[in-house]
């Protein structure tokens, strides 16, 4: 009996144990339940909050899951969306102590703090934001923005810095803060910014630009390299366009730099390849025709190792340049363009010739004329003008004349040994003689 | 020369020696000076606006884009995106409220504010003391009363349509230029979890 007894006790004993152990299980499972049921729907009344902007919703977020800092936040957002700023500084400032580490928190509260009024509090906030993520762009911007509306303009500026070499999207707010905050003085924007990387060289050159500073705009795309080519390349276009030859002439150097004493022509020779649409100072194809080919041609050149060879197989626009380059010119200067022309077997009712015309007006300075059908050989030609008075730049085309249409052309003409040379100081002659033709010496 | 003499004569030569380097620093001094040419630094003329915008999206300022935080000068013209509206807060004068798809230039001084919109609506509140005006064209201006806080809304003539459909959900509006949710139209949990540290990925 004593045995069985025994044994009923020891089931007894199991049994208790077993129910104590279901019953904690129980007891922490339902903790559990009630932990995530409580955050969840904490966050679902947060949500509700934020749409709706009702306190009542915020308040129950914070009483569910009062140590969660995102419910703090909602109602801080709460708060201060119905102008409650002082309340809402101190949902936020509840935020960041129970998430010290994150770095939004403590710039939303210097946001807040600021708009209270408190300044000092918002520089310390946001300067706890920025030693938190001292690689991220907002801490500094925010940071930045605060100290030079305290007045602490050099601080600012350096953390304004900071921010654009993190996100250079910032760079052209930075530079236009400090631009109004100078009264539009350059030296002051260039020492706020001090531009040290390619990025920000293009965006103080795009601002430049945009303040139509052409001089400050070129200076900068020219530190700024390569890495601002399309931005140049645009801006070429735009100083094309609006006939500012002497500006689009510096900014297009940037890109093909060339010694001081290089003949004012790019490429005279045709000795290298180079992009025939690229707009600027080097030698353009006008006419897109199928029926005409450019190519450079090694086969008997007048100088170097090539030459421009102009295949002509049919029809072409008379009225556009078959090839053309812009001249960078002086205004009242007398010139002399030289250029050696071979021709085979052209037949056209429009021959081609080369014509130099002032890009500014569009009037022909001067002109070679008409060249022969086959010349036979090379021919050295000259053509004298004089640049008007407010002339910055010549284009030299090689061009046909007029015709009807269509009016094809077959045959091939090659071009070489392009020079212009000022045939006397500026100012000695004001009027503007035809152009002279002067027969070349067969090669 | 006897011990006396040349006593005398060290003691004058001490005392060229010294004067001439004297003449000499202050030769030298403004060149140093003027060496540094650095320009002075600025100083905030008046209050600056400060720049809320909805969800920290950026919006143009002066054809810069610009997020929460920026600083607002006098004569700055603002432009909001689709979807994008935006605060400026002018304390101690008042603040001015930018809706979405709004252009506009603002101007204030101590006691005045004034909001020449281009495009869109915009709502300007004033504190006691300060005139606010709207203008959308040379004969339409909307004023505040400067006797009381006050508060006008206006929406340029061409963009009175689309402003109706703006209106809802000040609320809204309001918590998401805090950045506190995502965007006006996202959708169950349009909400922003503040990452804790940030990680080395792109900075934002």
């Amino acid at each position: 009996m004593g045995r069985i007894t025994s044994v009923d006790k020891n089931t007894s004993n199991g049994s208790t144990l077993r129910f104590v152990r279901g019953a904690g299980l129980f007891l922490i499972l339902l903790f559990l339940i009630w932990g995530a049921g409580s955050a969840g729907f904490a966050s679902l009344l947060s949500t509700a909050a934020a749409r709706s902007g009702q306190l009542e919703a915020a308040d129950a977020a914070v009483r569910l899951s009062p140590r969660d800092a995102h419910t703090h936040l909602i109602r801080g957002g709460v708060m201060q969306a119905n102008g409650h700023l002082s309340a809402a500084v101190a949902a936020y400032s509840r935020a960041v102590s129970l998430r010290p580490e994150d770095y939004v928190l403590w710039l939303t509260l210097a946001h807040a703090r600021e708009l209270n009024g408190d300044k000092e509090g918002a520089i310390a906030a946001a300067t706890q934001a920025v030693g938190l993520a001292p690689r991220y762009a907002k801490p500094h911007w925010q940071l930045g923005n605060l100290l030079i509306r305290a007045g602490r303009v050099d601080e600012g500026f350096s953390e304004l810095r900071g921010a654009g070499a993190s996100n250079p999207a910032l760079l052209s707010a930075f530079i236009d803060l400090a631009w109004g905050l100078s009264g539009g003085n350059v030296q002051y924007v260039m020492q706020a910014t001090e531009p040290r990387g390619p990025a920000a060289y293009s965006a103080l050159a795009g601002y430049f630009k945009k303040r139509g500073l052409t001089t400050e705009a070129i200076a900068m795309f020219r530190s700024a390299g390569d890495a601002a080519e399309q931005e140049r390349r645009t801006y070429l276009s735009e100083l094309l366009a609006a006939k500012r030859f002497k500006d689009a002439h510096a900014l297009w150097a940037i890109g093909h730099p060339r010694d001081p004493d290089a003949p004012p022509m790019f490429e005279p020779g045709f000795e290298q390849e180079s992009d025939l649409d690229e707009p600027g100072f080097g030698w353009r194809s006008g006419d897109k025709a199928e029926n005409l080919h450019l190519t450079l041609d090694a086969g008997d050149p007048n100088e170097g190792r090539l030459s421009l060879q102009v295949l002509f197989n049919g029809n072409s626009d008379p009225a556009q340049p078959i090839v053309s380059q812009l001249v960078s010119v002086q205004p009242r200067t007398h010139y002399q363009l030289g250029f050696a022309a071979r021709t085979q077997e052209i037949v056209s009712g429009g021959l081609p010739g080369v014509v130099v015309v002032d890009s500014g007006s569009g009037g022909v300075l001067g002109q070679s004329g008409a060249l022969p059908q086959t010349s036979g050989g090379w021919r050295d030609y000259t053509i004298d003008f004089t640049t008007p008075e407010t002339s910055e730049a010549v284009q030299i085309r090689l061009q046909r004349g007029p015709c009807g249409s269509p009016c094809p052309i077959f045959g091939r003409l090659w071009l070489d040994k392009f020079s212009l040379r000022e045939t006397s100081t500026r100012g000695a002659g004001v009027s503007i003689k035809p152009g002279v033709e002067r027969s070349g010496t067969p090669g | 020369m006897n011990p006396r003499t040349q006593r005398i004569a060290s003691l004058l030569a001490l005392f060229l020696v010294v004067s001439i380097s004297q003449v000499g620093i202050g030769f030298a001094a403004p060149e140093t000076a003027t060496a540094v040419n650095e320009t002075p630094v600025p100083q905030v003329q008046n209050p600056a606006g400060i720049l809320t915008t909805v969800g920290n999206k950026p919006i143009t300022v002066n054809d810069a884009a610009s997020v929460t935080g920026a600083t607002i000068l006098s004569g700055a013209t603002i432009e909001t995106p689709d979807g994008v509206g935006a605060t400026v807060s002018l304390d101690p004068r008042g603040s001015l409220e930018i809706e979405q798809h709004t252009k506009l230039t603002l101007n204030f001084q101590e006691k005045h504010i004034k909001v020449v919109l281009l495009k869109g609506c915009v709502t300007l509140h004033t504190r006691k003391g300060t005139l606010g005006e709207i203008e959308t064209s040379k004969d339409m201006v909307s004023k505040t009363d400067p006797k009381k806080d006050d508060v006008i809304r206006v929406c340029h003539p061409d963009s009175v349509m689309e402003a109706s459909a703006v209106v809802a959900g000040p609320a809204l509006d309001l918590l998401s230029m805090l950045g506190v949710i995502a965007a006006p139209a996202a959708a169950v949990v349009p909400v922003v979890l503040p990452g804790s540290n940030p990680s080395n990925s792109s900075p934002e």
